[in-house]
C-alpha cells in the first residue's frame, strides 16, 4: 500500500526547505507551488502536491505508531 | 519466462513512485537501477523482485491472483491485472479476496465488502486503504495520488530539471485535470503527445494500450463506486 508522510515546508526563500526527520532538507517545487507552513507529499526530493491541513493531521496520527511510515 | 521478465518491470514501474518505496532510498534504488539497466541482467531482476515480494500489500495481492490464474505471481497479465484490471479479476473467488483484505488490514471481525468488489489496486485504495476514514469520506489527496489512473500525454517538456509531461486525467473525484508530472524516458519508456498512459503517484507509468485504458477505465469506474 503506497503509504507516504506528509512534509511541511519550513521556507520558501531563497528555497523550498521541507522538514524530514527534524532535518531542513531542499527540494524541488517543479510540479506544485507552494508557500511556508504548507504540508506536502514528497516523491525522491520532488514535490508532488500540497495537502489540506485536516488531511495532513488525519495521516500524521495514523502513521504515529507505524515509525517512518511503513506497514 | 519472457512474460514473467516482462511483467517484473511492469510491476516496478507502477512501483517506483509509491510513497513507502520513496520514503526508502536503498530499495528505491534499486527499483530504479533496475528500470534503467541498459542491458538485461538477471541479478539487478531478482533483486527487484524481492523488493516487490517484501512489499505488504503488492505481493498478497498478485500471489493471489496468480494462484487462480495458474500462474507466476510476476506474470505480465497477472501484474497488468493487480494494477490496472483484466479476466483474471473475475477467476478470483469473493471469499478468498474477503480473506486477503481482511488480513491485511488485521481485523478479527469479518469485514463487509460489496460483492463488486475486485482484486485490484484501486478498489483497495477506494474501499480499504487507510486513506478512507469511511465509506463516505476519504482522505482524497492521498487517495487520489496512490490510485492508478488513465491518462493523455498533452505535452512533454524534457528540458526542465524534473522531466515533465502534461497529462489530463480524471481524479477521484471525477473532475478533468490537466497537471504536470514527473516523465522520466528512463524508467516509463517512450511516450508522445496524445499517447495514453498509467500514472500512479503523479508520475507517468507507461505507455498503455487502447484494451488496458479500457479495462483501467472500466474496474477505475467500478472502484470508485466504492467512494
Amino acid at each position: 500500500m503506497c503509504i507516504t508522510i506528509p512534509r511541511k515546508v519550513t521556507t520558501t526563500n531563497p528555497e523550498i526547505k521541507v522538514l524530514i526527520n527534524g532535518k531542513e532538507k531542499e527540494v524541488d517545487f517543479s510540479l506544485v507551488e507552494v508557500k511556508e507552513g504548507d504540508f506536502v507529499i514528497l516523491q525522491n526530493n520532488v514535490i508532488l502536491s500540497t495537502v489540506p491541513q485536516d488531511e495532513a493531521d488525519y495521516l500524521l496520527k495514523l502513521l504515529k505508531p507505524v515509525k517512518g511510515g511503513k506497514k | 519466462m519472457k512474460d514473467v521478465n516482462e511483467g517484473v518491470k511492469t510491476a516496478a514501474m507502477f512501483s517506483l513512485g509509491c510513497g513507502n518505496l520513496s520514503e526508502n532510498e536503498a530499495r528505491n534504488k534499486i527499483i530504479l537501477d533496475f528500470l534503467q539497466q541498459k542491458e538485461p541482467s538477471s541479478t539487478r531482476e531478482r533483486q527487484a523482485r524481492e523488493v516487490m515480494e517484501s512489499l505488504s500489500t503488492l505481493f498478497p495481492y498478485l500471489s493471489l491472483i496468480g494462484k487462480y490464474a495458474k500462474l507466476d505471481p510476476f506474470h505480465k497479465d497477472v501484474v497488468e491485472a493487480y494494477f490496472m484490471g483484466n479476466d483474471l479479476i473475475e477467476k478470483v473467488p469473493y471469499r478468498e479476496l474477503l480473506r486477503l483484505v481482511s488480513e491485511l488490514v488485521g481485523t478479527k471481525s469479518p469485514l463487509v465488502l460489496s460483492k463488486k468488489f475486485k482484486a485490484t489496486h484501486n478498489f483497495y485504495v477506494f474501499c480499504i486503504s487507510p486513506y478512507v476514514k469511511s465509506r463516505r469520506e476519504g482522505v482524497l489527496v492521498f487517495m487520489d495520488l496512490c490510485s492508478v489512473s488513465l491518462g493523455v500525454v498533452r505535452e512533454i517538456s524534457p528540458s526542465k530539471m524534473v522531466p515533465i509531461a502534461l497529462v489530463e486525467r480524471k481524479t477521484v473525484k471525477g473532475e478533468i485535470v490537466t497537471e504536470k508530472m514527473i516523465y522520466d524516458k528512463t524508467t516509463a519508456g517512450e511516450v508522445t503527445v496524445g499517447s495514453q498512459v498509467a500514472t500512479h503517484w503523479r508520475r507517468v507509468v507507461k505507455k498503455i494500450n487502447k484494451d488496458e485504458a479500457k479495462n483501467l477505465e472500466y474496474y477505475n469506474g467500478q472502484a470508485m463506486n466504492c467512494l
